[in-house]
């Protein structure tokens, strides 16, 4: 495997500009991305759908936002006077990365069993209890396959930054591009997909910690099969 | 800053006749591409899917590759490509082809399931066999959601069409990375950006508009029960 050669050399990932500093950017880019996608899509997707308001609206700049090209908005901050940094890449990827996050919060809000939120309306429960103990755990799923594919595209998309010269684990990609070196590509590539699979991984364990009992998965595949 | 020399807004960088005509051709390949690598990403995701069908246990190995796949920065699985595929259009249709499986293989699987069981069992009692009952019934009710997927797989690549300029096909991707590198012109990166935008929104509007015709019954039966 001499393509994973430039992976396996430790030497390759210490120094200045070794692959651990570029990771620490990709993770520093990608975990504020991540951050700011969730808390503004989570919250507006939660209230908008359980006011089963602004659907249309919610609907239309998920579509304008799917339409702007990540790569687009970097160059344009590039060519501006304010450059390609932590901030500008965050309001990029974040444009990328909200639609997501907010199409399925709100669907998996506003889609919570209709009977469900009735029976916790009928026993007395205000909205915010509606909220946090039916429509949340009812939608979970949605919500979180949502954050999940934020998490995946952000992580591939902050390679862009190394474009502008914002470094992250894209240098490696540019650096191969331009040096016409697939191991440095193959060796960018490979982080990357091993990052996105972690974070996948990580928010599929979060998703199942906040999951309540009753609606695990194994909770009811056990009762639905007591025969077996 | 620029000034005056470089503004944001400016038509000037299309009056020029040789960057018109190269603006122009690089938005028709840019249509060109989404549209051949929908087309056939559609071809293939509708194999895996009815693949997954018959054989459930592909399931996780089919949507695993496909998001594995996705999660391949454009710009390194493109340049990747280029030993295999040199500076032809085979290897930015190859690599957008594999970034539309996840979304439409999905989207097929989600929609056939969403069928109603009653309509399968209906169809089966009629003796309708395995391929008539997918055409005629179970595609029909899963085109809502198949089209939905559509539109998202659509959109997607065109904003991965930008990174084929690593295989010299970017269709406005070029414009834009020329743009960047040409000392910072503003005006060419500005109309890139809004050209990737426009073209986005309309295959948006048309597939939307094409799902709207083809579903029709759908429209009509709600009409009747309610």
């Amino acid at each position: 495997m001499s393509w994973l050669s430039y992976l396996l050399d430790w030497s390759n990932w210490t120094g200045p500009s070794g692959i651990l500093v570029l990771l620490a950017q990709h993770l520093e880019y990608t975990g504020a991305a991540l951050g700011a996608t969730i808390a503004i899509g989570l919250p507006l997707g939660i209230v908008l759908g359980h006011l089963h308001r602004g659907e249309a609206l919610v609907l239309g700049l998920v579509g304008i936002g799917r339409a702007v090209p990540a790569f687009g908005i970097v160059v344009l901050f590039a060519v501006s006077e304010w450059g390609v940094n932590l901030a500008t890449l965050t309001i990029t990827l974040v444009l990328f990365a909200l639609p997501q996050v907010l199409t399925n919060t709100y669907l998996g809000i506003a889609e919570a069993s209709a009977g469900a939120v009735e029976a916790a309306a009928g026993m007395g429960m205000t909205g915010w209890q509606i909220i946090r103990r039916i429509e949340i755990p009812l939608g979970l799923p949605l919500i979180a396959s949502g954050v999940r594919s934020a998490a995946v595209q952000i992580i591939a998309t902050a390679t862009i930054a190394a474009y502008a010269g914002a470094g992250g684990l894209g240098l490696l990609v540019f650096r191969g591009y331009d040096t016409n070196m697939p191991k440095y590509q193959v060796a960018g590539a490979v982080l990357v997909v091993v990052l996105a699979l972690l974070a996948q991984a990580l928010l599929a364990k979060v998703q199942q910690m906040v999951t309540p009992v009753g609606l695990r998965k194994g909770h009811r595949r056990m009762a639905g099969s007591a025969n077996v | 800053m620029g000034g005056n020399n470089n503004p944001w807004f400016s038509l000037e960088f299309l009056r020029d006749p040789g960057q018109r005509q190269a603006f122009i051709h690089s938005t028709m390949e840019h249509i060109e591409l989404t549209a051949v690598s929908v087309a056939l990403g559609f071809i293939l995701a509708f194999a895996l899917a009815l693949m997954v069908r018959r054989y459930p246990r592909f399931e996780g190995l089919i949507v695993g590759a496909a998001d594995t796949i996705y999660s391949v920065p454009s710009i390194a699985l493109f340049s990747l490509l280029l030993p295999f595929t040199g500076l032809s259009m085979v290897g930015p249709i190859i690599g957008l082809v594999l970034y539309t499986q996840l979304i439409l293989v999905r989207a097929i699987l989600d929609g056939l399931r969403s069928v109603p069981a009653s309509a399968v069992e209906a169809a089966e009692g009629l003796g309708y066999g395995g391929v008539r009952r997918l055409l005629t019934v179970e595609m029909p009710l899963a085109l809502p959601t198949i089209f939905g997927g559509a539109r998202v797989a659509t959109v997607s690549t065109v904003g991965q069409v930008i990174a084929a300029f690593a295989l010299s096909h970017g269709g406005l991707g070029e414009t834009l990375t020329v743009g960047y590198s040409n000392n910072l012109y503003k005006q060419e990166v500005v109309d890139a950006v809004v050209g990737i935008i426009v073209i986005a929104l309309a295959f948006d509007v048309l597939i939307l508009v094409i799902g709207k015709l083809v579903t029709r019954w759908n429209r009509i039966g709600r009409g009747a029960t309610s």
